[in-house]
């Protein structure tokens, strides 16, 4: 919203007021100042000039020779293109040097020739002045009536006089942030701002439009004496069960339809409003001076002379003054005559009763209509409006009257021969009550941590308008003014701030608290979930985050099944359908991406995935409830990891442990899984091959490069390489685990106690067993684990892997190293030699034989 | 001469010879055997012009339906072979994936957190040093915590569809990390510190200045007695540490539904007052929500923007480096979390 600080000085003495100073007073107490603009002020060279004579010129048929008086007797030749030029007429010249403006420029005015004939200056239109955006001709000051504002009179013109003097000079405009402007109807026009400057500044207001507010006496008062010619037939009504809590109007005869005085249409231009003429700028003016929304109807094209306030029925149409056509429901509220819809209440007129050059027959509307019905109706049509945006904001009733009496105000001062018609319509069923607050001055400094008096705080209070009485001695009774009372004003609280807001938070000093010493609980899987990332980050993965949803035909193309994934009612495409059930999908995307410029890649997410069944396993966690009381959706925490080192199978292979000839990445990714894992327990990961058929086995993975991560008995997961069909553009193999981070974190909550290092060194041997290629490795080791009769061993692993001559075709010969020891003496050598030979028989009872 | 017996014998040859074929390269063989330039097909197909028109009506539609068989036949055949292929080669592929192996690899590539990671465990660590706990909340928030139980009304906008994500499982994705202040209130005793930070959502199309993810941090303190002076003792704390030098503020009217009186609070930053973080007093109402009483209760509350914070402080040029997953980027953070507590 726009302020425009001449139109604030009708109201308040700003004159030692800088507009920094102003900007600050308004951001730091009342409300955010997003801008300040000075308008130019082209007005400084333009004087007042009499046109004495004007002549066709012989070379031009647009073109005109015209002489004009400037003061002091002298007198200047000026080329003229403009037709409303005539001899008698006031007009605004401005002479060589000055400047004027141009398509938003000012450019100086040079003496040159021109269709052969010396002009001198130029004669200038309203834009060029930078007075509005009038350019049908030059200015002709004889028609404009009134001087710099609505008080002062009429000038005297005399030529030679500064136009400024006459009509104030440059604006200054501060716009306010709108958003913080939500909880305050009252703070939507210049009056409301006035009146908050006035009680930050200690001074006066110059007028004090409070009494205009019908809820006192005053105002009551001031609506009664509201009385003109005649008796007025027009009469206004409000359906049963219409969320309008006031509906008042007035009859205006005798109205003049005319261009509006330049004061006022320099303001609305300077605030960004449009100018049209003067019933139409004057009721758009009222709303910006008071706030109050109202509408001016051309009482002779309304059918009949009731107005009522109803609820559309289904399927009504309404015609606006935009010329659009709406379809309206029971949810809309409408005012009406007796042949139809000519408003949609609280938003905006309609166009066969609006306003035509030739009206002259008024009836104004200003009411009160409910917030949530005019936004969900704006929302619903998509006409937001000045008015609707008032509305929407919670107005009192009782601001209804200030429409009316300030309109009036004003229209029988710019046209004293308009009469209104007694007596003012007024509809208001249900008064609502005066509200109190009672606080303390000790509930206010012990909130806003200040010493503050009783005295400063009443003093505050009653210069917002409150009225404050004392009550106990300690208590102050404080009645909340009708604008302030709707919705925003309600709680002790609240005049807390409007305390501390005038009295200058920047006058609170910040102080420690005491407080009680205690240990802070923190949630565990959050630490967990840094200890996870700090650990891969070491290892070389990058962290990226993805978004929580996910593409409905990119999971589905990549296996998943996404009808059963909880989806937006209201996505904003096709990329936030569903709410991600795996971090698989995003992470693709992310691979494709950053393959466009990368040659490997080691990356992971830390993210959620939501979905509507429970995973029962988590109810057993200890440390859920941390974060999940109450819970909507079951949230999974997970890791997805990627590795892809764009390097031959065979090249990598060699540097693991033992060698492989295949499926390097995949080992890689398993490997630091593996240390992640170790995050929570030292017992082994498990990887069980995970195959078609299989229930976690999706279409993405590589049908003999995918396994199912198993801890301590615990499925967290899995690692699967990518069929390469899976991607469009990339061509590198690349390697995918996910796992559950809360079932990691807690897959091992046996206390450990921690043993004494071994005394006595432990012993080992080597064997190499033949068995088929594609019989699992696990299945050796268990072979041992289980016919072994020796408690002896402590621990197997596998050395290498070789297949090839001069081994049968499909078989592979594997050499294991198994560790031995005991606690209370180094072993013999003859024990180790008669465990190699028990090692050797188990394998020549098995189906394995030795190499 | 071509005849009705000839398309029928060459229908029936081609597609006995397509059902033998086993590799792709038979494949080709056969389609530039039959409709390849010197084709069965194309031959007899030239031949057509030749014909009387009676003939060639229905003998050329019969052909050229026999070539349109022909051509979807050898596209099968060759899905099917390439599904075969692909099958054989994968299994090809396979890996003894319960072999254990150890991948002595270090230093990969420079790698890197997430700036927002980075950022939100430093500040972590600042408030637990502060004594607050480390709280956490789902980012799929029921209507209750996300905005009843904050004093916003049924009736306030950011409860339409156009500002904020609704879930057919009847809950919103979350639009302020303030839901975890009524998640607090209600299992926390009091008094009690806590800060919470994470994901947040709102209805928006991605582009390159906005997003409909961004990532925040609220934090509270519930005690007796507590005024807005102690709110700006842990601000300015809070501000100290993270820029190491004592920082200039200001606290200005702001409305949010859950504060009462409420802030934006603005740091003087290369010369100008830069909006930061809102705050107020915790809103007598919230604490009545989460089942205390406000006579013997107070609060502060107050929400950083981490995405705004932490392009700020890395002077990220756009926020969609934050989301855009670009390892490029992500690299050139901190390696190595802030210093713990």
């Amino acid at each position: 919203m726009k302020l425009s600080r001449n139109w604030l000085e009708d109201y308040i003495d700003l004159s030692s007021v800088s507009n920094a100073e102003l900007e600050n007073w308004i951001t730091t107490r009342i409300a955010e100042v997003d801008s300040l603009e000075t308008l130019q002020e082209p007005m400084e060279d333009a004087i007042v000039a009499l046109v004495k004579d004007v002549q066709a010129l012989a070379h031009s048929k647009k073109l005109f020779k015209v002489l004009v008086e400037i003061g002091s007797g002298k007198e200047a030749q000026v080329v003229c293109g403009a037709t409303n030029c005539r001899v008698g007429m006031f007009t605004a010249y401005v002479p060589p040097q000055g400047k004027i403006l141009v398509g938003g420029k000012l450019v100086e005015i040079t003496e040159r020739e021109v269709a052969g004939v010396l002009s001198c200056g130029v004669l200038v239109a309203e834009d060029e002045l930078g007075l509005t955006n009038e350019h049908s001709g030059i200015l002709d000051l004889s028609l404009v009536a009134g001087g710099r504002n609505l008080e002062a009179p009429a000038p005297v013109l005399k030529p030679g006089d500064k136009l400024k003097d006459i009509y104030g000079g440059a604006d200054v405009i501060f716009e306010i942030d709108n958003k913080s402007l939500t909880h305050r109807p009252d703070l939507w026009c210049h009056f409301g701002f006035a009146r908050e400057i006035a009680a930050i500044l200690h001074k006066p207001l110059k007028k004090n439009i409070n009494k205009y507010l019908d809820d006192s006496p005053e105002g009551q008062l001031a609506i009664k004496q509201l009385v003109g010619a005649g008796v007025s037939e027009y009469q206004v009504q409000i359906a049963s069960a219409t969320p309008c809590s006031r509906f008042m109007a007035v009859e205006i005869i005798k109205a003049k339809n005319e261009i509006s005085p330049l004061w006022l249409r320099r303001r609305l231009q300077a605030i960004g409003a449009g100018v049209r003429t003067i019933l139409v700028d004057l009721s758009n003016y009222v709303m910006h001076d008071v706030g109050q929304p109202n509408h001016a109807y051309d009482a002779d094209r309304l059918v009949g002379k009731k107005l009522t306030a109803r609820m559309a029925t289904v399927g009504e149409i309404f015609k606006a003054l935009d010329g659009a056509s709406y379809e309206l429901s029971p949810e809309d509220m409408v005012i009406a005559d007796e042949q139809g819809i000519v408003g949609l209440a609280g938003i905006m007129g309609g166009e066969r009763s609006s306003i035509y050059e030739t009206t002259n027959h008024l009836f104004l509307e200003s009411a009160c209509f409910d917030a949530v019905t005019v936004r969900l109706s704006a929302k619903r049509h998509g006409i937001r409006t000045d008015a609707s945006n008032r509305f929407e904001k919670s107005r009192s009733p009782f601001a209804a009257a200030l429409a009316i009496l300030r309109f009036v105000e004003i229209f029988l001062k710019l046209q004293p021969e308009a009469q209104i018609v007694s007596r003012v319509c007024d509809e208001f069923p249900n008064k609502p009550e005066r509200k109190r607050i009672e606080v303390s001055g000790n509930y206010v400094r012990s909130r806003l941590g200040v010493e503050i008096s009783d005295e400063t705080i009443e003093q505050i209070l009653t210069g917002l308008s409150f009225k404050v009485t004392r009550g106990s001695a300690a208590e102050l009774s404080v009645e909340i003014p009708c604008e302030r009372a709707t919705k925003d004003i309600s709680i002790a609280d609240d005049l807390v701030e409007e305390v501390g807001r005038i009295y200058g938070y920047e006058n609170i000093q910040e102080a420690a608290p005491q407080i009680l010493p205690q240990p802070a609980e923190s949630v565990k899987i959050k630490e967990f979930e840094y200890l996870v990332g700090s650990t891969l980050v070491a290892r070389g993965f990058s962290e990226i985050y993805n978004y929580s949803f996910m593409s409905g035909s990119l999971a589905q193309k990549l296996g998943y099944d996404v009808r059963a994934a909880i989806k937006l009612k209201n996505a904003v495409d096709e990329t936030t359908a569903h709410l991600r059930t795996s971090l698989i999908p995003n992470m693709f995307s992310a691979v494709e991406q950053n393959y466009k410029h990368e040659q490997e890649l080691y990356i992971f997410e830390i993210g959620r995935t939501y979905e509507k069944d429970f995973d029962l396993r988590h109810l057993q966690l200890k440390f859920r409830d941390q974060y999940q009381t109450f819970p909507t959706t079951f949230e999974r925490r997970l890791v997805c990891l990627v590795y892809s080192s764009g390097r031959d199978e065979k090249e990598l292979g060699c540097l693991l442990k033992p060698a492989v000839a295949q499926g390097a990445d995949f080992y890689a990714l398993a490997a630091t899984v593996q240390n992640l894992v170790w995050l929570s327990t030292e017992k082994p990961v498990c990887l069980e091959p995970l195959a078609q058929g299989d229930s976690a086995y999706v279409a993405w993975m590589h049908p003999y490069r995918s396994a199912r991560v198993v801890v301590n008995g615990v499925d967290l997961g899995f690692i699967a390489e990518a069929r390469i069909e899976a991607f469009e553009d990339v061509r590198e193999r690349v390697v995918f685990a996910e796992l559950d981070l809360e079932l990691l974190m807690e897959v091992d909550v046996t206390q450990k106690m921690t043993k004494a290092l071994p005394k006595f060194p432990d012993s080992f041997f080597e064997l190499a067993v033949i068995m088929p290629e594609h019989e699992p490795y696990r299945n050796l080791e268990q072979l041992f684990w289980q016919k072994a009769q020796t408690k002896l061993l402590r621990r197997i692993e596998p050395l290498s892997v070789y297949t090839g001559q001069p081994l049968a075709d499909g078989t592979k010969s594997v050499a294991v190293k198994f560790y031995f020891g005991s606690d209370d003496r180094t072993l013999a050598r003859e024990e180790i030699e008669e465990l190699q030979s028990s090692f050797m028989n188990v394998v020549k009872a098995s189906q394995y034989s030795l190499r | 001469m071509l005849t009705e017996s000839i398309i029928e014998h060459l229908k029936q040859e081609a597609e006995q010879e397509i059902k033998n074929a086993t590799s792709l390269s038979e494949i080709e063989r056969l389609r530039v055997a039959y409709n390849g330039k010197k084709g069965k097909l194309t031959a007899w197909l030239k031949e057509l012009g030749g014909l009387d028109v009676e003939a060639r009506k229905v003998l050329g539609a019969k052909l050229n339906l026999v070539k349109e068989e022909i051509t979807s036949n050898l596209e099968n055949k060759t899905l099917n072979i390439q599904k075969a292929e692909s099958s054989a080669r994968y299994q090809l592929e396979k890996i003894d994936v319960t072999l254990p192996v150890k991948a002595p690899v270090c230093g990969l590539e420079p790698a890197g957190l997430h700036p927002v990671t980075v950022l939100q465990k430093e500040l972590e660590n600042i408030f637990a040093n502060l004594g607050f706990t480390i709280a956490d909340g789902p980012e799929v928030e029921s209507d209750y915590y996300c905005f009843q139980a904050l004093n916003i009304p049924s009736t306030h906008p950011a409860r339409d569809m156009q500002d904020t994500f609704f879930t057919t499982s009847e809950h919103v994705m979350r639009t302020q990390t303030s839901a975890v202040q009524a998640r607090s209130l209600e299992k926390m005793s009091p008094p009690f510190r806590i800060v919470a930070a994470g994901r947040c959502f709102r209805c928006e199309r991605v582009d390159a200045f906005h997003s409909h993810t961004f990532y925040q941090m609220e934090g509270m303190m519930v005690d007796k007695n507590i005024t807005v002076g102690h709110l700006l003792y842990f601000m300015k704390t809070l501000l100290r540490e993270i820029f190491g030098v004592e920082q200039k503020v200001r606290l200005r009217p702001g409305y949010f539904p859950f504060v009462e009186p409420g802030f934006e609070l603005d740091i003087w930053y290369a010369n100008r007052w830069v909006e930061l973080l809102p705050c107020g007093l915790v809103h007598p109402q919230v604490l009545r929500y989460g089942g205390l009483d406000p006579q013997e209760w107070q609060g502060f509350a107050f929400g950083l923007g981490l995405s705004r914070l932490a392009m700020s402080r890395y002077k990220i040029p756009a926020l969609r480096f934050l989301d855009d997953g670009d390892v490029r980027f992500i690299k050139q953070f901190p390696r190595i979390l802030p210093k713990g507590n």
